[in-house]
Formats: C-alpha cells, sequence, structure tokens
C-alpha cells in the first residue's frame, strides 16, 4: 500500500514502475509500454468486476466501472459486440493506453506536465507530482515479493505484467533477494484469478510477438 | 428512430488497429536489408567466380528467383494460417510433426549463424582494403571485424535499430550504384561487342552448376522473413505474397543485370582470372577507367554500409530464433526473455558470443577472410536455408494435405506449386551436396572439408531429433510448444491442464 494514497489504479502503478521516478523518462520500448499499459486497463476492468476472461475471449458483465476512463473502455466494448478477443482488445488498447492513461494521472494529480530545458529549445514532459509515490511502486512490489508479506490479485497481476514486460530487473534490483522474488512470482502467479492470469499470458504473447516482428 | 445495424456500425476497432498497419513496400524494405543487394552483387557473385571458376551464375541468379518464387507459392498461403510464426522450423513443426520441427530449428540456428559469421569476414576484409588504399592506414581484416562485431554486439542488446529510412535510402542507393555501374559496364563491352554467354540457359545442365546455385541461393537468403511480418500487415492474405513477389523480382533481377554486365565488361573468357586476381574490387575496377573516383568512393562506402546492414540483420534473426526457442522452452528460457527495449537481449548475447570465437579462430589460424571465411560460410549458410526451404515446401503439402487447414486456398497454392517448388530445391540441394567441392574451390580429392561442412547440418539435424525425441519423454508440455513461438505463453497453460486432465482419467 502506498504510504500516501490508499488506492492506486493497477495501469498507473504500471505507468510509475515503467518510468524512472526522478527524471520520468520511460524504461520500456514505447510498444511494449502501450502493451503493458492496455493489459493493465483490461486488469482494472477485471478487478472492478466489468469482465471477465476466459481463455481469449472477453465477457462484459455490466457492472458499472467507477472511473471516466474505465468507463469510457466499457462503453467501447458495448459498442463493439463482434469483437470480444483478448489479444484484439489488447492491441486496441496498446494504441492509445500511454494518452489515455496519462490524462487519468494527470486529472488525478498524479503526473504533472512541466517545461524541460533542453541545449536548443524546451520539451514538455510529464513528472511525476509526488516521487516519494511513484518510486513507491516499484518498491512496494520488491518487498511484497521478497518477503513474507499478503499480496493481492491486483498486486500479483501487476507483478505478471511488469514481468511480461520486462520490467521485473527494475523491481527487483537487489541481486541478494531477486532469486526469492523471482521465485515465488512463478509460484504464485499460476495462482492468481483465472481472468487476470490470462491477461498476463496474452501480454507476455504480444511482447514477445513485438520483439519477432520488430519495426 | 432509426438504428444502424451491427454490420454496417462504423468499426472502430478494426480502423484504429488498419493505422498501424504494414504496406507492401514497408515489408520488402524491412526484408531487403538483410539481402544487401551491394553485397551480394560485388561480393557474393565475384567470389563465386573465383572460387567456383562457374560462369554462369548469373543464369543461376535468374533461376533461383524462378524457383524461390513458386516456392513463394505455399510459403505465403501458409503464413495466412499459421499466425505468428515467421521462421521456417514452425511450419516444418505443423507439416512434419514436431520432432522435424526441432531438427529444423537447429538446422536454422547452424545456418544463419553461419550466414552472419561470414559475413564478419566480407565487412572485415572490404574495409581493411578501403581503408589502406584510400587512408593509407594498413591493418590486419580482423581488427575492423572485431570493431564491427562489438558494435553490433551493443547494438543487438540494445536494440538501437538503425533506423527504417536510414536503410530505405541506403538499400536505393545500393540499387542506384549498381544499375549505374551495370549501365557503364554494358556500354563499355570487351572486345568491343555486347555477349551473352553468362545468361545462356544451356549453363543450366552443366555439371558445375550446382555450384552457381548455392552462390545465387546465398544471395536471396532474408526474402524469406516476409511472413514475420503477416499479422503486422493491412492485408496478410495480400501484402505478404505481394511483398514477397516484388522483393524477389527486384533482387532476381538486379543480380542477374549486375553480375551479368561484369561479365561483359570483362569478357566472359577473362571474367573468371579477373575475378581470382581482383576478388570483391572486381566490380569497382570494371568501370573505373569510365567513372570518377567519387563514384567509387561511393560505390564502396554503399559496399560496406551494406555488408555492416546485413551482419545487424543477420544477427537480430539469430537473437530471435534463440528468442523464440526459449519462449518455447525448447532452448534454455533465459534465451527467451526480453530487455526493456524490447530486444531479444539474452539471444542477442548469444550470437554475439559465438560470432566472437568465430572470430578469434579465423584470425588465429590466418585463414583467408573472403574465401575461408565471407565465401565459404554465407554459402554454407545459403546451404542450411536451402535444406530448409525444402523441407518447408513438402511441409506446406504435408499442413494443407490434412482437410481442416485447407479452407479457401486453392489447389495450386497447396500442391502443385509446393510440389514444384520441392523437387525444384531438392534437384538444386542434390547439386549442391554433389557438388560442394567446385563450391569451396577445394581441388584436392582427399580434403574433407567438401563433406565435414554439409555434415555439419546433418548433426544439427541429428542432435534436433534426439533433443525432440528427449523432450517428448521428459517434458511433454514443452514437447507441445514446439513451433509455437510467441503464442507459447498463452498456449502453455491450455496444453499443461490438458496433459493433467488425460492423468486424472
Amino acid at each position: 500500500m502506498s504510504p500516501l494514497r490508499l488506492k492506486m489504479p493497477v495501469a498507473d502503478s504500471y505507468y510509475f514502475v515503467a518510468h524512472d521516478y526522478m527524471a520520468g523518462r520511460r524504461r520500456l520500448d514505447r510498444r511494449v509500454l502501450g502493451i503493458g499499459l492496455a493489459a493493465a486497463l483490461l486488469g482494472e476492468l477485471v478487478v472492478t468486476g466489468v469482465v471477465a476472461v476466459s481463455g481469449e475471449r472477453l465477457y462484459v458483465l455490466h457492472e458499472s466501472p467507477p472511473d471516466r476512463l474505465l468507463y469510457d473502455i466499457n462503453v467501447q466494448l458495448l459498442g463493439q459486440p463482434q469483437h470480444r478477443d483478448l489479444p484484439t482488445w489488447l492491441a486496441f488498447l496498446a494504441v492509445t493506453a500511454e494518452a489515455k492513461v496519462t490524462e487519468r494521472m494527470q486529472a488525478s494529480r498524479r503526473l504533472d506536465e512541466v517545461e524541460l530545458r533542453r541545449v536548443i529549445g524546451k520539451r514538455r514532459a510529464l513528472m511525476p507530482a509526488d516521487v516519494n509515490e511513484a518510486a513507491w511502486q516499484a518498491l512496494r512490489l520488491e518487498r511484497a515479493l521478497t518477503t513474507a508479506a499478503d499480496m493481492t490479485h491486483a498486486d500479483l497481476f501487476l507483478a505478471g505484467i511488469v514481468q511480461a514486460t520486462g520490467l521485473l530487473p527494475h523491481v527487483l534490483w537487489n541481486p541478494d533477494t531477486s532469486n526469492i522474488g523471482n521465485l515465488v512470482l512463478s509460484r504464485v502467479l499460476p495462482l492468481i484469478d483465472p481472468s487476470l492470469l490470462a491477461i498476463v499470458r496474452q501480454t507476455e504473447a504480444a511482447v514477445g510477438r513485438s520483439v519477432l516482428a520488430p519495426r | 428512430m432509426p438504428r444502424s445495424r451491427p454490420g454496417t456500425r462504423h468499426d472502430i476497432i478494426a480502423a484504429t488497429l488498419a493505422q498501424n498497419r504494414l504496406g507492401v513496400l514497408a515489408v520488402v524494405f524491412f526484408v531487403l536489408a538483410a539481402a544487401a543487394p551491394m553485397t551480394v552483387v560485388a561480393g557474393g557473385a565475384t567470389t563465386g567466380w573465383a572460387v567456383t571458376g562457374v560462369l554462369g551464375i548469373p543464369i543461376a541468379y535468374l533461376a533461383v528467383a524462378v524457383v524461390l518464387a513458386i516456392f513463394s507459392v505455399g510459403y505465403t498461403a501458409m503464413s495466412r494460417k499459421i499466425v505468428n510464426a515467421g521462421a521456417f522450423y514452425s511450419y516444418i513443426a505443423r507439416g512434419l510433426g514436431r520432432v522435424a520441427g526441432v531438427a529444423a530449428a537447429f538446422v536454422a540456428m547452424l545456418g544463419y549463424n553461419a550466414m552472419q559469421f561470414g559475413l564478419y569476414g566480407g565487412f572485415g576484409a572490404v574495409t581493411t582494403g578501403l581503408i589502406g588504399e584510400r587512408l593509407g592506414f594498413d591493418a590486419p581484416w580482423w581488427l575492423y571485424a572485431v570493431i564491427a562485431w562489438a558494435v553490433i554486439g551493443v547494438l543487438g542488446v540494445l536494440r538501437v535499430d538503425v533506423n527504417g529510412k536510414v536503410l530505405a535510402v541506403l538499400l536505393l542507393a545500393e540499387i542506384a550504384i549498381a544499375l549505374i555501374y551495370g549501365a557503364v559496364e554494358v556500354t563499355h563491352p570487351a572486345g568491343g561487342t555486347v555477349t551473352y554467354d553468362s545468361l545462356a540457359i544451356s549453363w543450366l545442365w552443366n555439371d558445375t552448376i550446382g555450384a552457381g546455385f548455392a552462390t545465387a541461393i546465398a544471395g536471396f537468403v532474408g526474402f524469406e522473413a516476409t511472413a514475420v511480418y503477416a499479422e503486422e500487415t493491412k492485408d496478410p492474405r495480400r501484402t505478404v505474397p505481394r511483398a514477397t513477389y516484388l522483393a524477389l523480382v527486384t533482387i532476381g533481377l538486379l543480380y542477374a543485370a549486375s553480375s551479368w554486365a561484369m561479365s561483359v565488361a570483362a569478357g566472359p573468357h577473362q571474367i573468371i582470372d579477373r575475378a581470382k586476381t581482383d576478388s570483391t574490387e572486381l566490380m569497382f575496377n570494371l568501370v573505373s577507367p569510365y567513372l570518377h573516383r567519387v563514384w567509387l568512393d561511393i560505390g564502396h562506402i554503399l559496399f560496406v554500409t551494406s555488408l555492416f546492414a546485413a551482419l545487424l540483420a543477420f544477427h537480430n534473426t539469430v537473437a530471435r530464433y534463440f528468442f523464440a526457442l526459449g519462449r518455447e522452452h525448447v532452448l534454455p528460457t533465459w534465451l527467451g526473455t526480453t530487455g526493456a527495449n524490447n530486444a531479444p537481449k539474452w539471444g542477442s548475447i548469444a550470437q554475439t558470443v559465438l560470432a566472437g570465437l568465430v572470430l578469434v579462430v579465423y584470425a588465429a589460424a590466418g585463414l583467408d577472410p573472403i574465401v575461408h571465411l565471407f565465401f565459404w560460410l554465407t554459402v554454407l549458410g545459403g546451404l542450411g536455408v536451402l535444406i530448409l526451404m525444402t523441407a518447408t515446401s513438402v511441409a506446406v503439402i504435408a499442413y494443407f494435405a490434412q482437410a481442416d487447414n485447407r479452407g479457401g486456398v486453392g489447389i495450386w497454392s497447396t500442391a502443385f506449386a509446393p510440389a514444384l517448388a520441392a523437387i525444384g530445391l531438392g534437384y538444386m540441394l542434390w547439386l549442391t551436396l554433389t557438388q560442394f567441392d567446385v563450391l569451396l574451390g577445394v581441388t584436392d580429392p582427399h580434403s574433407i572439408v567438401p563433406v565435414m561442412l554439409p555434415s555439419l547440418f546433418g548433426i544439427a539435424a541429428i542432435a534436433g531429433v534426439i533433443w525432440a525425441i528427449v523432450l517428448k519423454m521428459t517434458r511433454p508440455v514443452t514437447y507441445e510448444l514446439i513451433g509455437m513461438g510467441a503464442t507459447s505463453a498463452t498456449a502453455e497453460a491450455r496444453i499443461t491442464a490438458a496433459i493433467a486432465s488425460e492423468r486424472v482419467r
């Protein structure tokens, strides 16, 4: 749990893990970041009971989503009943996930837009409003995975997509405990909610595909 | 109130996804970077003449292009059916079974690695020559090879891909300079008359043409990557075949025309001796009396960049093979992990280590970088790909022989074309294997090299068969994943559950 705010959506946590908390820089290829954030958003929909996943198929459960972004995605889901397969939605959401999640994080004052001076001209960049809050996300996962702490399904799901997108070394940075963390994750991940696990596996496959057919 | 029917509703999903899809030209450019025209024309064809002594290499390029086009009919038809499988071994696994698939994967690893190792020899030798002549700085070939090796090792892990636009510009420049040189050569023929001896169709029945075919095939390797992009294209049904044929026609005509033009300028009777004395400088020496030195410098620089682009492309190909096999758990799983920048990190490192070892051996043994490293190993790589394509043709027939897989594909694509390709490629394979001594330029009848090099593929295939059987007995889930590539992640749980329920029963 964040010491500052009690609840943070999975996609926001993932965004912080995927970015340098001091400089706000991406730690990932842009395509993979999109896949990771899209997976996180689908995970939020599962956690809030809006959708369920079975195999590669999405099921809309008509539960009302708690926030504006999830509401919009739900509207899209309801409006496109011909598309119900997970890979398609993951690919579709990946295109706009970064823009949507950063918009939500700016609205909730987790990210601030700042102007950075460059050698030539200026550049606008998104920085964590609270460095501690941003840094805490990776640390929280690290502690949870390397100690005997209890983890929620949402936390394990977050750890799963962090691993699937190649970010785990940033979380399990400490060589003394990283083996334990890897072992714990590999043992516990298969036991999480099947809908969430299906999203993690699909994320892994999508990242694999983007490695095998690079642009 | 009017209501739109579901079928006519605006499909925002399909529209958004379509925006990011690749067109025909984009795929062609991705693929031709590996084929590297300048490397093939200035390096492959000339060394081919020098080593094999076969004049008919230009007609061999055309013949190979035709056979590969027929091969592509079935290959691209199957690429529509098998999602996210861009590698020959996954086609072979689906068509001929998983044991054959692992054998093919091992053959492919050896072949593509050999191709990449060989290119270091070309890069080192050509760069040494260029810098020695222009800047007067003499250094051994392996120094430049090692520099390139280090740069590629870093680029591979960071996946700082050379920008697609840069590659496209370099590719177009290479094609342009090859055409300019060709035009100069044809307008200045030896003895004053344009000859067509090297394009004579009778060469195809000559008893040394196998060496010519192998030389030619090595030049086409890389075109098969079009299928990798099947899922990323606007319309896989059309885009992939069109890109494949366009790539084949472009490079086939270019290779044949450029090498023929060289034979015209040197004269068909002198070309082989000239190739022996001038080696990779032949193409430049033939045009040097008629062109300003700037044109030669541009050509040389493009030759070096072309070799480098090919090195990087094959490095990435091998790294992705390691990655895909790691994902399937056929090779150690750590090979299937990515770096944060979407690079097949450990696959890349593994390839770099292997290439480093080969460079050390060649430098220490003092072998010739052009003949023993560039030519021998790239044609060895070409042989590996020839074996894979022959097997893939058979796999395509076997795959489409199952009625479930046939839907919507005509009999020309599912049976006739692949059968023709299997016969054509099998014939070329037979000729290549029986004439491997000619291909390597080995005249000593007691030399074991012409037997040893091709039999490496036999060893790789046998090792693959044994490993597949071991997997089947000890790790049945992994065995089921063979050929699945990136989808292994989603398939694994399903297969584990299926096997578990079978045991319960």
